[in-house]
């Protein structure tokens, strides 16, 4: 136990203070981002995205981006260090969020699977944030049951030809490359028959159509494959094996977003005493839990980010961050949102500051739905750490084309 | 920022579980539980003698010297198991609690604590219905104190003084405990012997401290008490069919389970961090031992209702072991404030800081 930096921390953290002051963006620009959260946008999405790519190159220029990332692709291998940047980062910490999908998950995938040129061509351009990446693995009919995708990979003369259809792929209109989780064989079990890609998004017969939330953002897309031609060499491990490559991904995601959520009680406290509601015992106790939660996630982080640095896998509490928040986010919302009274009915023009709360409220659901649901999520624990039995499913013994898709009849 | 234990504090207390968990068998705590005297004697004495009961208390004392840490983890272990001593009371409070006083009667108790022959309580002020403290001695009566038929002394506190008081000649009757494995008794002191240990703004500085420390050494026998009531229910849910099938592989009942390992693991970790802050003397104590009371009660109770529940029937028998941890859990969330008097000193803390960021850390 050890609440203090080591002096080589504390040294990173000096140096971080100081590159950081002297880097970051003009005065006005921090300020238009004030309220910058995970779950907010004060700035125009197109505008964020240039900010997020423009602040990652800078820090990659000073040997302040991926710092997490294995020495051997430009990384310092210390999750310490990054969490201490991030700390010093402040707002513009946020800015990872959009990083995470490229940075973390496909190039986890391609550090495990591609070909040493590969990574020496990909990896550099992905840690400046020079590639912006996409994973396409959800379908309309493979949501939690991911193993059902049915875009069709069959074997052309030199490669592949891909023809089906993605959804749910976050950030898909600003990628220039992605991976894809393909079927190749329906007719072994659904797990057996896949086999993961990659390939660059203006390949042509791809195409990306952004899908409107219910909060008006369209950071999600659908992505259509016409005939697509994908050259073997760009194939990411064996054929019939990508259900693993697609488990390596996954087990980033879990981490990326328990790590990134922003599960910020500060806000809540703030309104209940703008509001006067902070007097009542009830509105106390309720922020008390939350606030319990919140450090609670937090010092969950930490004992994940403690056991990577002690060389030590992270146990349960990985999928416990995002599974305990993502409710969180909702829940407070909704509270918020009460506080407010009849006031939260409706907001005025412009970015009003109560926008946070209608913020959450939009995009709380769709924590929960991303990167595994939250019963995917508990059948992981049930399963993975209190041993309980799988529940009997029998498509995963007949071949993937003989599964049923819809009511008999 | 580093949350983990040490492989030496971690070894230490895998001895110690090795030994404990052998001799603390539910068997014997369910014997002791039907004897008249109503506490496992001969397992405090033996605890005594492999020097257990002062791991925290120093070596000119008599103790182990060791530090808040270690006696974190077996905190963790002893309620991890259904033991009929007053170890809560005696040591995850009282012995916890000496080291801060700085009084010679404080000091003057280590060596006994060490040997097990002094068995301290710490009761908060509300627990009086009335206390009057008169040329050095107290009178006072309390309804419902935990471990109270065998408890030699403890620590109060009225208004802004921590007072010692020696239970010798204090009238005590056995009261029907929530937690059977307790001998609560009611108290009623009249002359006994008292001291003032600090008064003043000293006086609730100190029994602050007295609280934090007390809350997150219980924080972790809860951790360990939701972990054993967890496993049982795993156990049982394994083994027993139903429809064809064993019943945990039933997603409403891995649901079930599964939030319980969340909220056990939200617990673990806010305690982790608590520990840290005590080990540090950090000022985020206050904020981190509410966190951890608060979660580490939740997780214990959700663990045990969850225990009791899945174990159908069976679990509402005075033949299964479900109800002891049903029961456990429940009364170690009250012994030193419930969890909404520790979410009110939370969130005044928060509040606090809020107005004042001076306080920031």
């Amino acid at each position: 136990m050890n609440l203090h930096d080591t002096p080589e921390e504390a040294a990173f953290r000096r140096s971080a203070r100081a590159w950081i002051a002297a880097n970051r963006f003009d005065a006005v620009t921090m300020e238009s981002l004030k309220g910058l959260a995970a779950n907010g946008t004060p700035l125009p999405s197109p505008d964020l995205w240039r900010l997020a790519r423009e602040w990652n190159a800078r820090k990659y220029d000073a040997g302040y981006a991926v710092l997490t990332w294995p020495q051997e692709y430009g990384g310092r291998d210390a999750p310490n260090l990054a969490t201490i940047f991030a700390e010093e980062e402040g707002v513009l910490a946020r800015f990872q969020g959009y990083l995470v999908i490229t940075q973390f998950m496909c190039a986890a995938t391609l550090m495990a699977f591609a070909s040493p040129a590969q990574k020496a061509d990909l990896l550099p351009r992905i840690a400046r944030a020079d590639d912006i990446w996409c994973q396409m693995f959800s379908e309309p009919g493979a949501g939690s049951d991911l193993a059902a995708v049915r875009t069709r990979a069959e074997r052309v003369e030199g490669g592949w030809r891909i023809n089906g259809q993605k959804v749910w792929t976050s950030g898909a209109h600003m990628a220039q490359w992605g991976t894809l989780l393909t079927r190749t064989d329906p007719s072994v079990p659904k797990h057996k028959g896949l086999t993961m890609f990659y390939l660059r998004m203006d390949t042509p017969g791809v195409t990306v159509r952004p899908i409107e939330l219910m909060s008006g953002e369209a950071e999600f897309n659908e992505v259509f494959f016409d005939d697509v031609f994908i050259p073997d060499d760009q194939r990411l491990g064996a054929v019939g094996a990508g259900w693993k490559a697609a488990v390596v991904t996954l087990n980033s995601e879990r981490m990326a977003i328990g790590a990134m959520l922003d599960v910020d009680t500060g806000a809540l406290v703030d309104l209940a005493c703008e509001t006067g509601a902070i007097a009542q015992d009830a509105v106390r106790q309720k922020l008390a839990d939350w606030i319990i939660a919140e450090r609670g996630l937090r010092a969950c982080v930490a004992r994940q980010l403690t056991s990577i640095a002690e060389g030590r896998t992270p146990g349960p509490e990985a999928g416990t961050v995002k599974l305990v928040g993502g409710v969180m986010i909702e829940d407070m919302a909704a509270y918020a949102l009460d506080l407010l009274e009849s006031q939260g009915l409706a907001l005025p023009p412009g970015r009003h500051r109560h926008r946070i709360y209608r913020d959450m409220f939009h995009f709380g659901p769709a924590q929960r739905a991303a990167g595994g649901s939250d019963e995917v999520l508990k059948n992981v624990l049930a399963e993975r750490v209190l041993g309980l039995p799988q529940e009997d499913r029998p498509d995963n013994r007949m071949a993937f084309s003989d599964i049923p898709t819809a009511p008999k009849g | 920022m580093r949350l983990s234990f040490s492989e030496e504090h971690r070894s230490l207390c895998d001895v110690f579980e090795r030994v404990f968990a052998a001799e603390a068998t539910a068997e014997r705590a369910r014997a002791v539980m039907a004897s008249a005297e109503g506490w496992d004697k001969a397992l405090w004495r033996q605890l005594a003698e492999l020097g257990w009961l002062g791991t925290t208390i120093a070596e000119e004392h008599g103790g182990q010297g060791q530090d808040v840490l270690l006696q974190c983890l077996l905190a963790e272990a002893v309620g991890r198991h259904l033991a009929a001593i007053p170890y809560a009371s005696a040591i995850l409070g009282f012995a916890a609690a000496l080291p801060l006083c700085n009084h010679p009667g404080t000091t003057a108790l280590m060596a006994g604590v060490v040997a097990g022959t002094v068995i301290g309580g710490v009761v908060p002020g509300d627990a009086w219905e009335e206390f009057r403290l008169a040329e050095g001695t107290a009178h006072g009566l309390a309804p419902a104190i935990a471990d109270g038929q065998v408890l030699t002394h403890l620590l109060t506190q009225q208004e802004d003084r921590v007072l010692l008081v020696d239970l010798a000649g204090a009238e005590r009757q056995r009261r029907d405990a929530l937690d059977p494995l307790t001998p609560a008794a009611s108290l009623r002191l009249t002359g006994c012997s008292a001291w003032i240990v600090a008064e003043g703004e000293a006086g609730t500085t100190l029994w602050q401290c007295i609280l934090a420390h007390h809350a997150v050494l219980l924080a972790f026998a809860q951790i360990g008490g939701a972990d054993a009531a967890l496993k049982m229910a795993c156990d049982h849910v394994v083994q027993r069919f139903a429809f064809g099938r064993p019943l945990g592989s039933f997603q409403a009942i891995k649901h079930g389970l599964a939030d319980v390992l969340a909220a056990i693991e939200i617990a673990r970790s806010n305690a982790w961090y608590a520990a840290a802050t005590l080990a540090e003397a950090h000022p985020d104590l206050t904020l981190a031992a509410a966190s951890a009371r608060v979660s580490a009660t939740d997780a214990y109770r959700q663990a045990a209702r969850a225990n009791v529940h899945y174990h159908g029937g069976l679990g509402v028998t005075a033949e299964s072991n479900a109800h002891l941890h049903y029961r456990r859990a429940q009364a170690l969330g009250m012994t030193i404030g419930s969890p909404a008097q520790w979410r009110e000193t939370l969130i005044q803390a928060v509040l606090a800081r809020r107005a004042n960021p001076a306080l920031a850390v």
